[in-house]
């Protein structure tokens, strides 16, 4: 690709003076002054688009996996779906929502992009909270209805407290997923920091493709290391003391 | 009481149980015991309802168990099982406080239950706070046993509870549990495949085999009686020994051949007392007639100006009101003692048990016995 060459120095957009002998630390330099507010914005838009998603991936799969983890062949053939979602590259999936969501006029934006990040991480949630709930110890169970706790008392206070540990990991593994695939999420009008890639690209301005990659790996390895906290945060106390 | 009555349960074509008819005193302790795949287990699931028969009835105190929804009746039976089931994201206080909790007792009346539970099984206040994660597999079982104990079941359901333990907290568990029985009195059903434990603990034993019942009576008619070949083999070779070991320490301790002393008596007082009365040993009492100490003449030790000294011990070797007499046996072996005093589970002395009674008993377990 022959690197145009534009004015410069004017605000929002940039250009590589000699891209030949490009030395990408200047660049960075130059594109972090000239760019900060697009980058703060573009940021901010891809945590939302991830805010958005994951709640509604956790309020669909848990109950998906809580339903199914008392019916074995129900779960498998819903896991089984999952997979296959997940299975579709990330490019596609957000081709099929802008087609799908475009008669309802909302084939751009936020919409078809929180979808495709809500249906890619559909699978590591239920799919874990499904496991969860069914590596339960048998002596638990057996106890628990034993001295005369109901179905659902037992699920409530004993089953799922025990897999929050198991569960939130999914939600990790989601989220950082999430992250990720939202890099796509421009390419549906949504923005996030995927602009900085993917125009990076076209203008074959390797700075402004590096700033957008290292923020999109910054971010998830912030948001990781976030829900390892709240993973811990929120595993019962029992589950997390070791034998002294 | 628990009655079953006519109760058959088929797995498949199988009769896992065939027509068992058996009938348990309120209050005792039934040993149901047999080889794996005999039904015990599924006989003991019955009575809570784990395990639904295909005929028969049961009935506890006279109602049949079926006229109750089995959520109900299982919060009014105690269970306790080998894989313990403590619910490992509840502290010790929370898991105990499970049942009290459901059947919606107030606060207050539930921690001073769970306390008076935890002291039962003889662990103190600050395993409360304590989660299963961090304690033994001896005190989980505890933890276990005072969970069911909790909200006061007439019934309690034990499901080879003491088979994942190691030996030697097993006799500890054993023991105490003979201990705690004394004092709560529960109807019990006990799932063992171990004969010395069917033996140590029972009031009554039910021998089953292939679902079926062989023999069901006390321990000690089994043990004199037994009813066929099967039972025989699953009694073993030393039944004599086995007898013994159902009789415990307090019926042949007695209050003669020591004397008792306080702790700040002169040694020379207690030494004149001895010899007045020809004896040997003192114990040290303290006020609450705890077991501190002993004094004894030692006549293997060279003669002090014409007397024997008399030597001070503070941690005697000692035995409990119902340590079996084949364990107090090899303890008096194991330490050289011919007597052992014999205190209760406060430490209280209640008399001393001499070796010579031992043998007298095992002469009178190898004449016939009257039933």
């Amino acid at each position: 690709m022959v690197p145009r060459h534009h004015d410069g120095g004017t605000r929002g957009s940039f250009s590589i003076p000699k891209p030949r002998e490009a030395i990408p630390i200047d660049n960075i330099l130059l594109f972090l002054k000239y760019y900060n507010d697009r980058i703060l914005y573009e940021f901010l838009q891809h945590l939302k688009i991830i805010a958005i998603s994951i709640p509604i991936s956790i309020l669909v799969s848990v109950p998906i996996g809580i339903y199914i983890s008392s019916r074995p062949r129900i779960a498998k053939i819903v896991i089984y779906i999952a997979g296959i979602l997940m299975t579709i590259p990330s490019l596609a999936l957000f081709g099929i929502m802008v087609v799908a969501f475009a008669p309802w006029g909302m084939g751009l934006g936020l919409v078809p992009a929180v979808t495709a990040i809500t249906v890619y991480s559909l699978l590591p949630i239920t799919r874990n909270t499904y496991t969860a709930l069914n590596s339960v110890s048998e002596g638990v169970l057996e106890a628990a209805k034993g001295m005369g706790l109901s179905k659902r008392q037992t699920l409530w206070k004993i089953k799922i407290p025990l897999s929050i540990p198991v569960i939130m990991a999914g939600v990790r593994t989601s989220v950082v997923l999430g992250v990720s695939v939202a890099t796509f999420a421009t390419l549906v009008g949504a923005g996030g920091l995927g602009f900085f890639i993917f125009s990076g690209i076209s203008r074959a301005n390797f700075a402004m493709v590096l700033v957008g990659a290292i923020l999109v790996s910054a971010l998830g390895i912030g948001i990781n290391w976030f829900f390892m906290r709240l993973e811990v945060w929120l595993t019962p106390r029992g589950l997390r003391v070791d034998r002294e | 009481m628990i009655e079953y009555k006519n109760i058959t349960k088929r797995f498949g074509e199988k009769a896992a149980v065939d027509n068992l008819t058996l009938s348990l005193e309120k209050g005792t302790i039934t040993m149901l015991i047999g080889p794996s795949g005999c039904g015990k287990t599924t006989s003991l699931k019955m009575v809570n309802r784990l395990v639904d028969p295909d005929e028969g009835d049961i009935l506890i105190n006279g109602d049949s168990i079926f006229d109750l929804d089995p959520v109900t009746l299982r919060r009014d039976i105690g269970y306790v099982i080998q894989e313990i089931g403590l619910f490992p994201h509840y502290s010790v206080f929370d898991n105990i406080a499970t049942l009290p909790r459901l059947h919606k007792w107030d606060e207050k009346k539930i921690k001073d239950r769970v306390y008076e539970v935890l002291d039962m099984v003889t662990l103190d206040e600050t395993y409360a706070d304590k989660y299963p994660r961090q304690l033994s597999g001896g005190e989980r079982q505890r933890v276990g046993l005072a969970r069911a104990l909790a909200a006061d079941p007439e019934v309690l359901l034990m499901d080879e509870p003491f088979g994942a333990i190691d030996p030697i907290n097993r006799l500890i568990l054993q023991q105490s549990f003979l201990e705690i029985q004394e004092e709560i009195k529960k109807t019990i059903v006990f799932v063992t495949h171990d004969i010395n434990e069917a033996i140590q603990l029972g009031d009554k034993i039910a021998i089953m085999n292939q679902g079926s019942l062989v023999q069901f009576d006390t321990v000690s008619e089994i043990l004199a009686n037994p009813e066929n070949e099967f039972v025989e083999n699953l009694l073993g070779q030393d039944r004599n020994l086995k007898a013994l070991s159902l009789k415990k320490a307090k019926d042949y301790a007695v209050k003669e051949g020591y004397i008792t002393v306080t702790d700040g008596t002169e040694k020379e007082e207690i030494r004149k007392e001895l010899e007045d009365k020809d004896l040997i040993v003192a114990y040290i009492l303290d006020s609450r007639d705890r077991l501190k100490g002993r004094y004894y003449i030692d006549k293997s030790a060279r003669k002090v100006e014409g007397r024997y000294p008399i030597v001070r011990e503070t941690k005697p070797y000692r035995v409990t009101r119902n340590t079996s007499l084949t364990e107090t046996l090899s303890r008096m072996l194991e330490h050289g003692e011919k007597k052992l005093p014999v205190v209760t589970r406060e430490d209280r002395l209640t008399g001393v048990i001499d070796l010579d009674a031992i043998f007298e008993e095992v002469e009178q377990a190898g004449a016939p016995k009257e039933a």
